[in-house]
């Protein structure tokens, strides 16, 4: 499969602050990949680069087989919905998306028939004659995810495009997403792993601008095996137990479930024997075990493992 | 997606954008106050000047019609030569003299004025699109020089209506006021004016783009427009004051690389000697304004 983007040793500093440190992942062509991290982990900064706004940096991209950001190769393959920028006030729904889709080199017809088909998507139809400053957040939003998918874009990126939408227009978008599975490449940062899971075909972790892991999402959620305990002490040594208990790596949350890690080829009964062994020679009393890994679990313990790592 | 479309597709919606906006719209309707309201002033201030002196100096009967006075001064030997001294250049002064005192009037106004209004209304054009970030919807649809020449085109054709709307309300008063005129001659006087004025305001969007392409708060770009806008004026004034004592000096890198004088030649020179070179400088100035501003633009994060 050809890659539709991708990212070599990229670094990028504001000042003497590093947003991005050597990061290197790649999107598969058709494929949906979601961009994971703790905030200021350098999802924006990565999705800014991607999109040509960020100028600055060290390291090779390559976008749809151009190397770096050509705007006059790329323009009309590749969209973006940008984080925190804000659509002209003043501007006619429909005249705007017209106005974008024209600057992407799409011929009057395709223009006419682009916006309306992305009205009708976002369930905008009845507001393409107002102003943006008279719609609502959620509508704004809507708009957002509509001009990205204007013409037929080989890469689409979307920088956190839930935000703000309500439970409904979360759902239509997440299917509209997933019915764009296989036509194009889109890169989906988000903080909903909920979401990522559902929609995604593969996902990536970042943490302190360094990649922390890439994996398909079903190897991902099939080659963990995820336990979790809870226990009547909530300030365990995490790093004490991965040295105590060999090829589980843990992480414990506020409420003091402890979430243990371990490789696929491991029973979950082998590795509860082990670590309920650890633990009640710790005198930590188990209170509940459940086994069974979710996204959010996967990515915390990576996260929290690449972090007490560093 | 060829430049020369960006070009024209940036610079449509920008006109289009500019008449839905209610900034640009108030704009509109100050250019035109100030324009007739000007020209009314003008004209009911002269009158009165003309009734005091008719009375009071000439001992001769008031006349009801307004510049009757200025028309017959524009004839008078020491008129001229006060004219000509004034503007140390006698084609200059010989030029204004031939034309409708209200014309001429109307184009020292917006010669005047046009710098300003065009300081304060484009020098945040492209800051606030950088500063709201909707220029990051742009950006991968458009190349920046693209996107930057099509709003500075937006621009220019905002203005240029803006300075025809208000020749025409300035005509229209004066026609009102003044019922003596050569109507359609005074109104082509006055429009060329207005073109002339346009060709000069097309160095200050220019140099405002450049302002807006380096500075990201709108309002301070707005600032610093004026500020610029007041350095090029005195800064004119010195290079003028100076190369009139050596006229070899450096100054005369100023005085061509500043707007002021070539605004001089194209807007008050007769003919085309002047009036060509001048408007193909300001033309070249605002494109060499543009592009100092772009430098940085080209690399800047967004």
């Amino acid at each position: 499969m050809s890659t539709a983007l991708s990212f070599e040793s990229v670094t990028k500093t504001y000042g003497r602050k590093a947003a991005l440190s050597g990061l290197s992942f790649s999107v598969d062509t058709g494929s949906i990949c979601g961009l994971v991290g703790s905030n200021g982990a350098g999802k924006t900064t990565t999705m800014s680069i991607a999109g040509g706004a960020l100028k600055r940096f060290e390291g090779r991209i390559e976008l749809l087989g151009q190397t770096g950001f050509d705007v006059e190769k790329l323009s009309g393959r590749l969209t973006v919905i940008p984080q925190d920028s804000e659509l002209p006030r003043y501007a006619r729904v429909e005249d705007l998306l017209s106005y974008y889709a024209r600057l992407q080199g799409l011929s009057k017809t395709d223009v006419r028939r682009s916006v309306k088909d992305v009205l009708e998507w976002t369930n905008l139809g009845d507001r393409a004659r107002s102003s943006i400053r008279q719609l609502s957040h959620g509508m704004r939003r809507r708009v957002t995810v509509a001009q990205a998918f204007l013409g037929n874009p080989e890469l689409v990126l979307l920088d956190e495009p839930m935000n703000g939408l309500d439970p409904a227009e979360k759902a239509n978008i997440r299917d509209l997403l997933i019915d764009r599975r296989g036509k194009q490449a889109i890169l989906i940062s988000s903080h909903n792993l909920d979401e990522v899971e559902r929609v995604c075909d593969s996902v990536v972790f970042i943490e302190d601008g360094r990649l922390v892991k890439q994996e398909s999402m079903e190897a991902l959620t099939t080659k963990t095996l995820v336990t979790r305990y809870l226990v009547d002490q909530k300030e365990l040594d995490c790093s004490e137990l991965s040295i105590a208990v060999p090829g589980c790596q843990f992480s414990q949350d506020s409420e003091g479930w402890l979430v243990c890690s371990a490789p696929i080829s491991e029973t979950a009964a082998a590795v509860n024997a082990r670590v309920l062994g650890r633990l009640l020679a710790q005198n930590v009393g188990v209170l509940r075990v459940e086994t069974g890994a979710t996204l959010e679990e996967i990515y915390l313990t990576d996260i929290r493992s690449s972090r007490s790592g560093s | 997606m060829s430049f020369a479309r960006s070009i024209a597709v940036t610079a449509l919606y920008e006109l289009h954008d500019s008449f839905r906006s209610r900034r640009t719209l108030a704009l509109f309707v100050v250019y035109l106050v100030v324009a007739t309201a000007s020209a009314y002033g003008i004209i009911t201030f002269i009158h009165k000047l003309e009734i005091a002196l008719a009375e009071d100096l000439l001992q001769v009967g008031a006349n009801a019609e307004p510049l009757v006075l200025l028309d017959a001064l524009a004839e008078n030997r020491v008129y001229k030569n006060f004219i000509n001294k004034s503007f140390s250049d006698s084609v200059v002064a010989t030029n204004l003299l031939a034309l409708p005192p209200i014309a001429v009037i109307y184009g020292w106004l917006t010669y005047l004025t046009a710098p300003i209004l065009v300081m304060l209304s484009t020098s945040s054009r492209v800051s606030e699109e950088v500063s709201t970030g909707s220029v990051r919807y742009v950006l991968y649809r458009s190349t920046r020089l693209g996107w930057c020449l099509g709003k500075f085109v937006g621009q220019a054709l905002q203005i240029l209506v803006a300075l025809l709307v208000g020749s025409i309300g300035a005509w229209a008063i004066a026609s009102f006021m003044l019922t003596s005129m050569d109507g359609p001659g005074t109104l082509v006087v006055m429009l060329e004016f207005a073109f002339k004025n346009w060709i000069y305001s097309l160095a200050f969007i220019g140099l405002a783009f450049w302002v807006s392409q380096w500075i990201r708060s709108p309002n301070t770009a707005a600032a610093i427009g004026v500020v610029a806008l007041v350095a090029t004026v005195v800064l004119s004034g010195f290079a003028y004051h100076y190369l009139k004592e050596d006229p070899g000096s450096a100054w005369v890198i100023v005085k061509w690389v500043l707007p002021v004088s070539h605004g001089r030649d194209l807007i008050w020179s007769p003919g085309t000697d002047r009036v060509v070179p001048g408007g193909f400088i300001l033309c070249a100035l605002s494109m060499v304004y543009l592009l100092m501003g772009y430098a940085r633009f080209c690399r800047r994060d967004l």
